[in-house]
């Protein structure tokens, strides 16, 4: 069967998986719908993981479980698979389970007292999908959006202690913090013109009555219009996640790639420009690990060409320099130290180079890397610095 | 698992190679590029590591916020080796600034 699949994911960890399948009467067009909660998302990656179905949808399915986890959307993302019904059943996106959870919840008399009566019939299971789901949902009517409907992840969403006070209220009156903010034109605009509004990221300071102060926080929002028989709009469906998180963290994230691009960029300006040889060499295995051109030629290595490469298998070696290294990994800053290579200068004679030798501990205090600088110094100056 | 079995599972699930794949085809999704993506299989005491390194550009991406998506991954990477009898587990990283400069 061709079936339709979304997740979303809820700020307690939790996943919530939906799908649409066809009805299993055939004289009946409306889908059914499943509704299935999973602790933790890697809960249903391991049953798709293990579950017999053709790759090509395991990956469908796969990325978009990940992807509503790390960058949810609204509307969700709605995958089609084509599954059988063992396969649906094993992924635990069969109506039938949702039903019997529902059903089981329909014999509870408490509960069948708090049903409004818009939601009698087969609406009832929709009203306590709605009521129970952690998605934060609110339905508004006529011009003025008067709430008729907010279950309790909206009422916390909105920083209030219950829904009595918002309940049946213009949306002017039930969160008049929000005057001054987009929010009220956005509402309006849907009215008027039926067209859904999605919000991402969108800033908004709201009265928490348990704090008693009004908060800046960040949401995803979707205002959908709602519409009556006759293809009126009649009112707004909300359905809105808190990112305010998100958005901190990205904005440090941020703000730390910045900072880290600017050293990127020093350091390649370094090895770029300076006049001078640079080379970054592991310790233990004096493998290359950066080295510019200048050092290159010091090396007597084509440029770049020796980035990879072990020191002690280049070719011309450079003994004097491989002995500071050694020097250099047992801890020993080597400095101002000539020496001279295997390559010849224009004269037939020894080129010679200044060098020195930083050894550069890693986090636990152990020398893991070497950083090197050599500047080429005349033939004619044997005791130059030493 | 006798040889015979063993044949018969990697014929019906696919070999390490599947699992490769998969993960290959989820970075894409996430906007990992996949022509600066390498895949390497390696084998130690009985576990097979599969290593997958990205470019640092999209090292953030496949991590995810707290390293949840990274974490996932490893979970799939696992759960996927035990169709096919073999301890997979998942090494993340980024290919080296030094080595491409």
């Amino acid at each position: 069967m061709i079936a339709k699949v979304a997740f979303l994911h809820t700020s307690d960890e939790r996943l919530i998986a939906l799908s649409e399948l066809p009805s299993n009467d055939p004289k009946v067009c409306d889908p059914r719908f499943s509704l299935t909660t999973f602790d933790h998302e890697n809960t249903f990656i391991k049953l798709a993981a293990l579950a017999d179905i053709p790759q090509e949808t395991k990956v469908d399915i796969l990325a978009a479980v990940l992807l509503s986890v790390a960058q949810p959307v609204f509307p969700h993302r709605w995958v089609e698979v084509n599954l059988s019904d063992a396969a649906m059943a094993s992924l635990r996106l069969d109506a039938e389970s949702v039903q019997a959870e529902l059903v089981k919840d329909c014999d509870d008399d408490e509960f069948e007292e708090d049903i409004p009566s818009a939601f009698q019939g087969k609406a009832e299971q929709f009203y306590r999908f709605l009521m129970q789901a952690p998605t934060p949902f609110v339905m508004m009517s006529g011009p003025e959006h008067r709430i008729d409907f907010i279950n309790p992840a909206y009422v916390k969403l909105i920083g209030r202690l219950g829904s009595d006070t918002v309940l049946g209220k213009p949306i002017r009156e039930a969160l008049p913090e929000l005057r001054g903010q987009p929010f009220y034109g956005l509402l309006d605009r849907v009215y008027r013109t039926g067209v859904p509004y999605v919000g991402l990221e969108v800033q908004a300071n709201l009265m928490s009555e348990a704090k008693g102060e009004v908060q800046e926080c960040f949401f995803d929002f979707i205002y959908h219009p709602l519409r009556d028989e006759m293809g009126a709009v009649s009112g707004i469906m909300v359905q809105a996640t808190e990112v305010t998180e998100r958005v901190i963290s990205r904005a440090a994230l941020n703000s730390r790639e910045d900072k880290l691009y600017d050293q990127w960029q020093e350091l390649e300006a370094i090895y770029k420009f300076a006049p001078v040889g640079v080379i970054l060499i592991e310790t233990g295995t004096l493998k290359i690990l950066r080295m510019n051109e200048i050092q290159s030629e010091f090396m007597g290595q084509p440029s770049l060409e020796g980035e990879g490469k072990v020191v002690t298998q280049l070719d011309p070696r450079v003994p004097a320099f491989e002995s500071l290294l050694e020097r250099a990994s047992q801890g020993e800053s080597i400095r101002n130290t000539v020496i001279e290579t295997g390559v010849v200068g224009p004269g037939q004679q020894q080129r010679r180079w200044l060098v020195n030798i930083v050894p550069l501990p890693d986090k636990v205090g152990e020398i893991g890397k070497l950083y090197a600088i050599s500047l080429e110094v005349p033939p004619a100056s044997p005791s130059f610095l030493n | 698992m006798s040889d015979v079995a063993a044949v018969s599972v990697l014929r019906k699930f696919g070999g390490i190679e599947e699992i490769e794949a998969t993960l290959l085809e989820l970075l894409r999704r996430f906007g990992v590029k996949p022509d600066l993506t390498t895949t390497k299989t390696l084998h130690e005491s009985g576990t097979t590591v599969l290593l997958v390194t990205v470019a640092p550009g999209d090292f953030s991406k496949v991590l995810g916020n707290e390293g949840r998506t990274a974490r996932s991954l490893r979970v799939l990477t696992r759960t996927l080796g035990t169709r096919i009898g073999l301890h997979v587990e998942l090494e993340l990283a980024v290919e080296s600034q030094v080595s491409r400069l």
